[in-house]
């Protein structure tokens, strides 16, 4: 299990919280240092375990939120014959905005687009307010 | 923002050429936003709210859907300035209250507000400028002061018919 707390969890929060778009939340998100440290930090391997055990999760916290895309965002950074595969496996209910996730990515480091399908089906990006208080009861 | 739970409704509307827009509502608060706006209202000191916390709009809501939604695809952008008949204003000195501002940054649109006051030399042609900040308040701010202007561009526009 990778050490979440190397996060800038208050910083990441007020990202995704501002954000009006996903592009916004990708840049921050993608050009975090923390992030970027982590990823450094960590094998693809150990960050993907780590991923999955919070998308596991039920009744996902803000903060568990926070953590699962800093840990997607910290992929990015990896090689990309070393994520193809698990990206090949998520999806957008899991992880909304994903695919525009993908997408700016292709763009970022110039991968090519047949990766992924750019079907967005846009939902507002809201954790309710019953997820939350269970997630925290 | 952030992913998302939750989906209430959706809301639809054309742009005067017809194409739909789809945008969101869901008026569940995250608690822990209560947190994260005092923070923000201490890092931006010159923005004065005139709302509530609300998620059931965000900033292009509130300027293409009368605040009725929340559209987070950027796409739609472009389509209602285009189809709405915006026009670009390249003069700073033209821009007037009423005028749309468009922040933008290397991955596309980020942010919208409405003008409402006449960009100037008193204040260094930052007019105030009234947006919502996504999952938070609205706020009056200096077109420069807000979480969405550092390393963004800005664009004024005007519907003039």
């Amino acid at each position: 299990m990778i050490d979440l707390n190397k996060l800038d969890i208050e910083h990441l929060t007020q990202i995704a919280l501002l954000s009006n778009t996903p592009n916004y939340f990708f840049s921050n998100f993608y050009e975090d240092a923390s992030i970027e440290l982590i990823s450094e930090l960590y094998n693809t391997e150990e960050l993907i375990s780590s991923f999955n055990e919070i998308l596991e999760k039920k009744n996902k916290t803000l903060e568990d939120f926070v953590h699962l895309y800093g840990i997607l965002f910290a992929l990015f950074h990896k090689p990309y014959q070393e994520i193809e595969g698990f990206l090949g496996h998520l999806d957008e209910i899991s992880v909304t905005w994903l695919n525009y996730f993908i997408n700016y990515y292709n763009i970022y480091l110039n991968r090519p687009l047949s990766t992924a399908t750019i079907d967005y089906k846009p939902r507002p990006p809201i954790i309710s307010i019953q997820t939350y208080v269970k997630g925290n009861g | 923002m952030i992913p998302i739970i939750g989906l209430k409704t959706t809301n639809k509307f054309e742009t005067r050429a017809g194409t739909q827009i789809i945008g969101f509502i869901n008026d569940d608060i995250n608690p822990q936003i209560f947190n994260y706006v005092r923070k923000l209202e201490r890092d931006y000191p010159k923005a004065i709210p005139r709302s509530d916390i609300s998620s059931n709009y965000n900033c292009h809501g509130l300027i293409f859907s009368s605040r009725r939604c929340f559209i987070d695809n950027i796409s739609y952008i472009p389509t209602i300035l285009k189809e709405d008949q915006y026009q670009k204003i390249d003069d700073i000195k033209e821009v007037r209250p009423g005028d749309i501002i468009i922040y933008s940054d290397n991955t596309g649109i980020v942010h919208s507000g409405i003008v409402i006051t006449k960009p100037d030399r008193n204040n260094l042609f930052n007019p105030d400028i009234i947006s919502k900040w996504s999952n938070f308040k609205e706020y009056i701010h200096p077109a420069n002061h807000c979480p969405y202007s550092l390393n963004s561009e800005r664009q004024y526009f005007r519907i003039y018919k």
